[in-house]
C-alpha cells in the first residue's frame, strides 16, 4: 500500500519535472535576442518575469556577451506586464552580472507608472542605466559604441 | 613567488591568475609585492583559467586591486565566463573592481583611459 503511494508521489514529482522541463524549453523560445549592430543586443522582455525565465534571460544574455563580445544590452521591459521587488530584482542581478562580463546593460521602457512603482518599493536601481523609451536606449546604446543617430537630408 | 603566469602586452602586465596563488595565506603580499617588482602602472587580471570562481575569490581579487590601487597600480578583471557571472551575484552584492570581457577589451579600456 505504501509503495504504491511512493510510486505515485514518484511519478507526480517527475511530471512535476517534465512540465517545469518544457516551460524552461518553451521560454527559451520566448525571449528573442536580437543583434542589432555590432556590439549590440537588444532583449525584449514580454510577459511575466519569474526567477527561472530570469535566470535563463541572463544566462542566455551571458552566453551572447562571450561569443559575440557584445558591449551594449539593451533590456526592453515595456512588454512585462507587473513590476514588483522581485522583477526589480532580478532586473539589477541581470545588470550586474552584465556588466562583470564588461559589458553595458541599458533598460528601456520605464513608464511613469513603472518608475512611481519602483519608487515606492523602496527598490535601489542606482546600479542600472534605464531610460523611458527604447529609442532613447538605442541612442545611448549607438553613442556607446562610437556611433551617433542622424537624420538624413 | 606567484605561479600564475604573467606576462606583458602592450606595456600592461596580464596575470594568468591561479588558484594556488589565490589560496596561499600571504597572497595579499604575494601579489602585491610581485607585481611592483615589475615597476609598470596596468594590470589585467585574467580569471580564464579559473574553472569556478568562488566569493572568497572575489574578496581577495577585491583587496589585490585595492591594495595595487594605493601602490598607485591600476587594475583590470577579465575572463569571468558567463555561468560564473551568472552565480556570483546570488552569493556576492557588489565588485569593488573594473570589470572586462577578454584580455584584449582590458588593453582597449586601458587604452581609452
Amino acid at each position: 500500500m505504501s509503495l504504491t503511494t511512493d510510486e505515485q508521489k514518484i511519478t507526480s514529482q517527475e511530471n512535476r519535472i517534465t512540465d517545469l522541463e518544457n516551460e524552461l524549453e518553451g521560454s527559451r523560445f520566448e525571449i528573442p535576442l536580437l543583434k542589432i549592430a555590432e556590439g549590440v543586443l537588444m532583449v525584449p522582455l514580454m510577459g511575466t518575469m519569474d526567477s527561472v525565465k530570469s535566470q535563463k534571460v541572463m544566462e542566455d544574455i551571458l552566453i551572447n556577451i562571450k561569443l559575440n563580445e557584445t558591449k551594449v544590452v539593451v533590456i526592453d521591459i515595456a512588454g512585462i506586464t507587473v513590476i514588483d521587488s522581485s522583477v526589480a530584482a532580478h532586473l539589477i542581478k541581470i545588470a550586474k552580472a552584465t556588466n562583470l562580463m564588461g559589458c553595458k546593460s541599458i533598460v528601456s521602457g520605464i513608464s511613469p507608472i513603472i518608475a512611481t512603482n519602483i519608487v515606492n518599493l523602496g527598490v535601489d536601481v542606482s546600479d542600472i542605466e534605464t531610460t523611458n523609451t527604447l529609442k532613447d536606449s538605442m541612442v545611448k546604446a549607438y553613442n556607446y559604441i562610437g556611433y551617433e543617430l542622424v537624420k538624413k537630408n | 613567488m606567484l605561479q600564475s603566469n604573467v606576462s606583458t602586452i602592450d606595456g600592461c602586465i596580464i596575470v594568468d591568475v591561479k588558484h594556488i596563488d589565490l589560496e596561499k595565506e600571504n597572497y595579499l603580499s604575494l601579489f602585491i609585492e610581485d607585481i611592483i617588482k615589475l615597476n609598470k602602472s596596468k594590470i589585467i587580471f585574467n580569471l580564464e583559467d579559473l574553472e569556478i570562481v568562488t566569493s572568497d575569490d572575489i574578496q581577495r581579487i577585491e583587496k589585490i586591486t585595492k591594495g595595487l590601487h594605493l601602490s598607485g597600480i591600476s587594475s583590470i578583471v577579465c575572463g569571468f565566463s558567463p555561468y560564473c557571472a551568472a552565480m556570483i551575484f546570488s552569493f556576492i552584492d557588489n565588485v569593488s573592481f573594473e570589470t572586462s570581457l577578454n584580455i584584449k577589451g582590458a588593453i582597449d579600456a586601458f587604452s581609452t583611459k
